[in-house]
């Protein structure tokens, strides 16, 4: 279970989020829209802990994020229970495929090397990236990292994925493979199929087709609040 | 430009004779007798008047006299004093009158006058130690100075020899226990040696030589006159008046006007196999100086990077404080602080300090390296490591790291490359590496072209392998490419 509550933030004296109040049952896929700044991707970064927020609070993944803590603390009580996928994929230029997927499970959640790897092979296997294992993220498309990424958070086990835009910073002709990969995680097709019936999604996008088949509830979004709920 | 050298040529070819001609009337004409000496010899040489009036010491009066005698004033010219007799050769003053003893190497290279002063070589050790000649020295290490009779006489005993360059720190260190014994003329001896509680002056002279002062080859009628002055001075009394001044007059010195013959140690020597070993013997102390000092540099430049950058305001302060306190003050003189001003609290060897010394300077410079390498490595690699669970410390180690020391890498390599260079610093404490070997043989041979490119040659054949290495280390992590675009 989610729980937002009366979520404020404000950078400066520019108020960013200004009141939000929402629940999120487990297992549900949530499409968040809105203008450019309404505070959609802010409001994502203050569920995974990235940016700290002046008052209200935030129940997620079993943990609290309370106000005015830093966004130090918040980071390390949620310790990779919620993921988010960036526009701009950020994979670790100095690491392989494989190396990006098993970097926080075995550091993290010290699961052996060989355990790790074996996973991380099992999901790129699924989504046809079996064969770029050892290359560096410089030598991939960019349909090919954000598939990455999204395995990277998906590797880590968080039981929120949060996604910001993820098909934003593609060509037209790439955002399908990421589409095709999106569906079948909300489908529980790909990753541990003991989680996927909790495995929560939020997810930030312009895509509206693409929000409409996936969300199980649609939010919008604007100047800072939260103005109107769909279930679908 | 071709034009320009040849009348550059046609110039030198007509001056250089003309200049040449008669040393003694052109000083004359001049009005002026210049002579070279350093201050850092001190007292009773040449040294600055407590009272700020000018320079005093009994080689000033000395050259007053002279200067007298030939009709001129006496202006003083401050040099280095490994180097006098070079810089007396290029021209940069008409006689080296510093406590410059009578050798065959040196009369190789210039004329010498009749001698002013007879001293005798006093041997220094602590109370208690049981030596009491050269030869109960065997194996230990005794210091003197640089280019002296002294230097000459040990290194033809089985000791190993420290060369300082300042007239108190052989005793300084003897009294630390960094030698063993000291070597020097009895004026200094008796000035800053014998009289300090914790030693002991060996009765009696282990060799007796003499001062003379040094003058051009070019120069023999300067030397004639220099040579009549001196004669006259020690005839009428003069010089005796002047050297009991300073306390300087004592049984030695009745051998002053007998014509003084130049103790008979080595002759002129070559650039020959011994030197090559000395020379490659020198480039392993700098690179074994640089490796340890790099060895410090580039871990705790790290430290205070990282301190600086995540430290919060008291570490980032203190980082802060101390990179500008190591970069703002010249490395010379730290390294002067760590060997001589903190040895009464840690008696570090002058190999310890030399690789200390420039290992805490390079830090400073290094922490800025890693600190840009740092900040250079976008914040989405950041967050991203942790919203993936990883600590502070795991981000650092295993994401910001790895791709920091790949930006940094060009810089490291410039600055070790700068710290190969640097390391001969180290010899103003006493430590003989490729520059300090290539300047001793330089002066010994008076040749600085042979020791000169060969002392290029090897730093050269040091750091250049160094370029390429990082430069194909570069390229290989570069294969990981830009994180902007990952």
């Amino acid at each position: 279970m989610i729980r937002i509550r009366n979520l404020h933030k404000a950078f400066g004296t520019r108020v960013v989020l200004a009141g939000i109040d929402a629940e999120i049952r487990p297992g549900a896929i949530v499409a968040i829209h809105g203008p450019s700044g309404c505070g959609k991707s802010t409001l994502l970064r203050c569920l995974v802990g990235l940016e700290p927020f002046e008052s209200g609070s935030i129940e997620i993944a079993g943990h609290v994020l309370h106000a005015k803590a830093k966004a130090r603390s918040a980071l390390a009580r949620l310790s990779g229970d919620v993921a988010l996928v960036f526009q701009e994929f950020h994979l670790f230029p100095h690491l392989s495929v494989l190396e990006n997927l098993t970097l926080a499970p075995e550091r993290v959640r010290k699961v052996r090397r060989e355990e790790a790897e074996r996973h991380a092979s099992e999901l790129l296997a699924l989504v046809g990236l079996a064969d770029r294992a050892s290359a560096r993220p410089a030598e991939l498309s960019g349909g090919q990292k954000q598939r990455v990424a999204i395995l990277r958070a998906l590797a880590q086990g968080a039981s929120v994925l949060c996604f910001d835009e993820p098909t934003s910073a593609l060509d037209p002709s790439l955002r399908e493979e990421v589409r095709d990969v999106l569906r079948r995680v909300a489908r529980g097709e790909i990753g541990h199929a003991v989680d996927a019936a909790t495995r929560t999604l939020v997810l930030v996008t312009h895509e509206t087709d693409l929000a409409r088949e996936l969300a199980t509830e649609t939010w919008h979004m604007k100047d800072g609040r939260l103005v109107e709920r769909r279930g679908s | 430009m071709r034009l320009f050298a040849l009348v550059l040529g046609l110039f030198v070819a007509f001056l250089a004779p003309a200049a040449r001609a008669s040393a003694l009337s052109e000083l004359q004409r001049r009005g002026e007798l210049t002579w070279g000496g350093d201050l850092q010899g001190g007292a009773p040489y040449v040294f600055e008047d407590p009272s700020g009036n000018g320079i005093r010491g009994f080689e000033v009066d000395i050259a007053a006299a002279l200067a007298r005698r030939l009709g001129v004033r006496a202006r003083f010219v401050q040099h280095d004093w490994s180097n006098l007799v070079p810089a007396l050769e290029r021209g940069d003053f008409d006689i080296a009158l510093n406590g410059l003893e009578d050798t065959p190497a040196r009369r190789a290279l210039v004329l010498s006058s009749v001698p002013y002063f007879v001293y005798g070589e006093t041997l220094a050790v602590r109370k208690g130690s049981s030596a009491r000649s050269l030869a109960d020295l065997r194996g230990k290490r005794v210091a003197t100075l640089n280019q002296t009779v002294a230097h000459d006489l040990l290194k033809t005993h089985p000791v190993e020899i420290a060369l300082y360059e300042g007239q108190q720190e052989p005793y300084f260190d003897l009294v630390n226990e960094r030698v063993d014994a000291v070597l020097l003329d009895h004026v200094i001896a008796d000035l800053y040696g014998c009289k300090l509680k914790e030693l002991f002056c060996v009765p009696g002279d282990v060799a007796r030589g003499v001062y003379v002062a040094a003058i051009r080859k070019d120069a023999p009628d300067l030397k004639r006159a220099i040579d009549e002055a001196l004669g006259a001075m020690v005839r009428d009394g003069e010089l005796e008046s002047i050297l009991r001044a300073y306390g300087l007059w004592d049984a030695r010195q009745k051998e002053l006007g007998a014509r003084a013959e130049a103790p008979s140690a080595a002759g002129p020597r070559s650039f020959d196999a011994n030197q090559v070993r000395l020379f490659l013997q020198g480039s392993l102390v700098t690179i074994a100086i640089s490796v340890a000092a790099f060895a410090i540099a580039l871990p705790f430049g790290l430290v205070l990077a990282v301190a600086r950058a995540y430290g919060g305001r008291t570490l980032g302060f203190l980082s802060a404080t101390y990179v500008e306190i190591f970069r703002g003050t010249p490395v010379l003189l730290q390294l002067y602080v760590l060997y001589f001003g903190l040895a009464p609290l840690v008696r570090l060897g002058a190999f310890e300090a030399a690789t200390l010394g420039l290992g805490l300077n390079y830090a400073a410079y290094e922490a800025e390296v890693h600190r840009g390498a740092l900040a250079s490595v976008p914040r989405g690699q950041t967050e991203v490591a942790r919203t993936l669970g990883l600590a502070p410390f795991q981000v650092l180690r295993y994401v910001l790291f790895p791709q920091a020391f790949r930006n940094a890498l060009p810089a490291l390599t410039n600055d070790f490359v700068a710290l190969l260079k640097d390391s001969s610093l180290v010899s103003v404490i006493t430590v003989v590496e490729l520059t300090k070997r290539m300047t001793i043989a330089a002066v010994d041979l008076n040749d600085w072209v042979t020791p000169g490119l060969a002392c290029a040659a090897l730093y050269f054949a040091m750091s250049f392998p160094l370029a390429r290495l990082a430069r194909r280390l570069e390229r290989r992590l570069a294969h990981d490419s830009n994180p902007q675009l990952a």
